[in-house]
């Protein structure tokens, strides 16, 4: 029977709306709504209210999680800063090492400085966006293209936040894509750096063998990230090596 | 296939999006959690590569999860084979960075680019600006809502929050019964409905 006051009304909507009434309850109401205009408006209202407190409490979880992860976010930065304050792509186990390995390069101090500056400081890793649509690749809007473009933007911030495993597979589909050779090759040398924090020394240098044997390769990689690579490259080798001995 | 989808993390995905579209409060905290440990980075790094600081970044993967979640839970998007969620995030913050360059009048080479990039034919693009501008839209009735102030907001949400009872709600409350408890709701009803009717 239909409620009389606003205050049942209000009840039985919600009851209506939450699945609450019996079959032949949600017949009277039915008939009532399709019959009563100010009652369909009252029913629409109770949706609509409904809708808004869930956006609500959304963007209230939201928030909340987000406090969270910012303060993660910062934390991690200040260690990083107080505790690292460059990050190598590959840390050697330098306490598992004789120190008369570290110092073989000690005839001259300056050698040593570079080799530990190549060995240690962290490889540059694309270039602003702005500089990459200059390539002119972003152009393209067919979904495939667009799909290659968003691999190769997330697999660079992979890259970059140092998450190897999920930038491999996406720079790997971006060679394999029809696009433009800087998009490929810039995917290479994000390649090249991905295996190496992966500890991939052997797949880092097989790409990095494909880049510097391609005359035409067409992203720009400075000598002094090339000297980095090769040099990490190496180091990452020998100590892969090491540990196999230690290993056996 | 199956392979196909393991190999493109399609399968956690499409599992990610169930669970965000889940009515069950923790599950869901849970879910949009995994957008923040797993699919969120590239659009922080974006930002800061171009032209914005770590608080423009924070500002817009929190509006860009927000957006995205609602979208999911609204039926706006879809995942399709070959996609990937961070791949559709990215593309609502792209969207969302280039207004509020636009709006601070900044890098406008930078602005030009991006709106040559398939103008008018992008699905995605597409897509998101209408995510964009539903949320808009629901961003002004949250508002409304918050000007019930903080009594009403308790009320009207402590069910779908807490999963709270009316007898609950005025325990909480501190109303001597269940009834005084439905008729405060009922007040705040109408308060709502006011605030809605001056909106429109």
């Amino acid at each position: 029977m239909r409620p009389k006051s606003g205050q049942e009304q209000m009840e039985w909507i919600e009851s209506y709306l939450q699945n609450a009434l019996s079959p032949s309850e949600r017949e009277e109401f039915e008939k009532e709504l399709n019959t009563n205009a100010e009652f369909a408006r009252e029913v629409e209202f109770m949706q609509q209210a409904d809708s808004v407190i869930d956006d609500f409490l959304l963007a209230d979880l939201v928030a909340e999680i987000h406090a969270e992860k910012v303060e993660e976010w910062n934390t991690e930065t200040e260690e990083t800063e107080e505790e690292t304050p460059v990050i190598p792509l590959h840390t050697p186990n330098r306490a598992a090492v004789p120190w008369w390995k570290w110092s073989a390069g000690t005839a001259a101090a300056v050698t040593i400085a570079f080799t530990t500056y190549i060995t240690l400081s962290p490889i540059r890793v694309g270039d602003t966006l702005n500089q990459a649509l200059r390539g002119g690749e972003a152009r393209i809007s067919e979904q495939p293209s667009r799909i290659c473009f968003e691999n190769f933007y997330a697999g660079r911030s992979f890259v970059m936040t140092q998450q190897p495993t999920h930038a491999i597979p996406r720079l790997q589909q971006v060679i394999d894509c029809e696009v433009r050779p800087y998009f490929k090759d810039a995917s290479r040398w994000y390649l090249t750096v991905a295996y190496l924090q992966d500890n991939q020394p052997e797949e880092a240098e097989s790409m990095y063998q494909q880049i510097i044997s391609n005359p035409e390769f067409s992203y720009d990689i400075s000598w002094l990230d090339r000297q980095k690579i090769s040099w990490q490259i190496r180091i990452a080798k020998w100590f892969g090596k090491s540990e196999e001995k230690t290993i056996g | 296939m199956q392979n196909f989808k393991v190999l493109t993390g399609t399968q956690s995905q499409e599992q990610l999006v169930a669970r965000l579209r889940s009515n069950d409060r923790r599950e869901l905290n849970e879910a949009i959690r995994d957008v923040y440990n797993h699919h969120i980075s590239p659009v922080r790094y974006f930002v800061m590569q171009n032209g914005g600081d770590s608080h423009d970044a924070d500002d817009l993967v929190q509006t860009t999860v927000l957006n995205f979640v609602q979208a999911v839970r609204k039926g706006s998007f879809e995942l399709q084979e070959g996609t990937t969620i961070e791949a559709f995030l990215f593309v609502l913050a792209k969207n969302r960075w280039r207004n509020t360059l636009k709006q601070r009048g900044l890098m406008r080479e930078y602005v030009q680019e991006m709106e040559a990039t398939g103008k008018g034919q992008d699905s995605w693009d597409a897509s998101a600006q209408r995510i964009m501008e539903e949320r808009e839209e629901q961003e002004r009735y949250i508002q409304l809502f918050k000007l019930l102030g903080e009594r009403c907001q308790t009320i009207l949400t402590a069910y779908r929050r807490d999963g709270l009872s009316m007898k609950e709600i005025a325990q909480k409350m501190g109303f001597e019964n269940e009834r005084v408890a439905i008729n405060e709701k009922y007040k705040c009803l109408q308060k709502l409905k006011a605030l809605f009717r001056y909106e429109t």
